[in-house]
């Protein structure tokens, strides 16, 4: 994990100068007259799509499956939050600092369910021993291409 | 950078950060299984980076109406990205295969 970090993190700091250097040219502006609420709203699609295949894969460690539905909390969140910031206070959400980092909070619990799910799953589960790996019925489905013979017709 | 105070923009960052350690930990998982199908999850889960990275540097920029072009961006990268994450979902549902 220690030696992915900067791999991720070098690009990253390149995008964000790519995206504030694209701003100050002509780039975004075409951009700017475009209403980004219904692309919000459609991306919402994609995603229960994907919470569906993702609970019904059977694959996924429980907490983090549990934190990837948790974000649609967060959008929930962010919808009334984004409300109230305009009806009560007459800002867009970003402006108004206690909703906008009380709404933000909600993903990042959401984003450390994801988080732990997987590295807990990923210390618990035990390292492969090359071809010592057994499998138990009904654990994972996994066929192997070595296990083919085993689970041929035995006639 | 002062539309945000201290305390909002840690969240922002935790949110972040916590991201790119899934990622990670994704990957391990997937390799400690020897699943290779979730370093599609892994990949799937980058264009909500770039997502995020849009609209930090937009709150960086005291979400300033020049940068209204920022938001669409950053909506139109969540909508690919979470396509990506449907598709990574999709392909992790059939048995797993050896590589």
């Amino acid at each position: 994990m220690t030696i992915v970090m900067p791999l991720f993190v070098a690009p990253l700091q390149g995008l964000a100068a790519a995206i504030s250097a694209a701003s100050s040219s002509a780039l975004l502006e075409p951009l700017a007259g475009v209403d980004p609420a219904p692309l919000f709203v459609l991306s919402l699609l994609p995603y229960l799509a994907f919470l569906r295949w993702a609970g019904r894969s059977g694959r996924f460690p429980p907490l983090a499956l549990r934190g990837f539905q948790f974000t649609l909390v967060f959008v929930a969140v962010t919808i009334v939050a984004a409300v109230v910031a305009e009806l009560r206070f007459g800002h867009q959400l970003a402006d108004v600092d206690p909703l906008h980092g009380g709404a933000e909070a909600f993903l990042t619990a959401a984003n450390l369910m994801v988080l732990l799910g997987f590295s807990a799953a990923a210390a618990d589960a035990p390292q492969p021993q090359g071809h010592e790996q057994v499998l138990r019925p009904g654990e994972d489905g996994v066929v192997h291409p070595e296990d083919e013979a085993s689970v041929s017709d035995p006639r | 950078m002062h539309a945000l105070s201290l305390p909002t923009w840690w969240i922002h960052i935790a949110s972040v950060l916590e991201w790119m350690l899934a990622i990670a930990a994704i990957v391990r998982w997937g390799e400690r299984r020897q699943e290779p199908q979730w370093r599609w999850l892994a990949l799937a889960m980058l264009p909500a980076l770039v997502s995020a990275m849009a609209a930090c540097t937009w709150h960086l920029f005291d979400n300033t109406e020049a940068l209204r072009g920022l938001v669409v961006f950053q909506a139109f990268t969540t909508l690919i990205g979470n396509i990506a994450l449907a598709a990574a979902a999709w392909q992790l549902l059939p048995a797993p295969r050896q590589a």
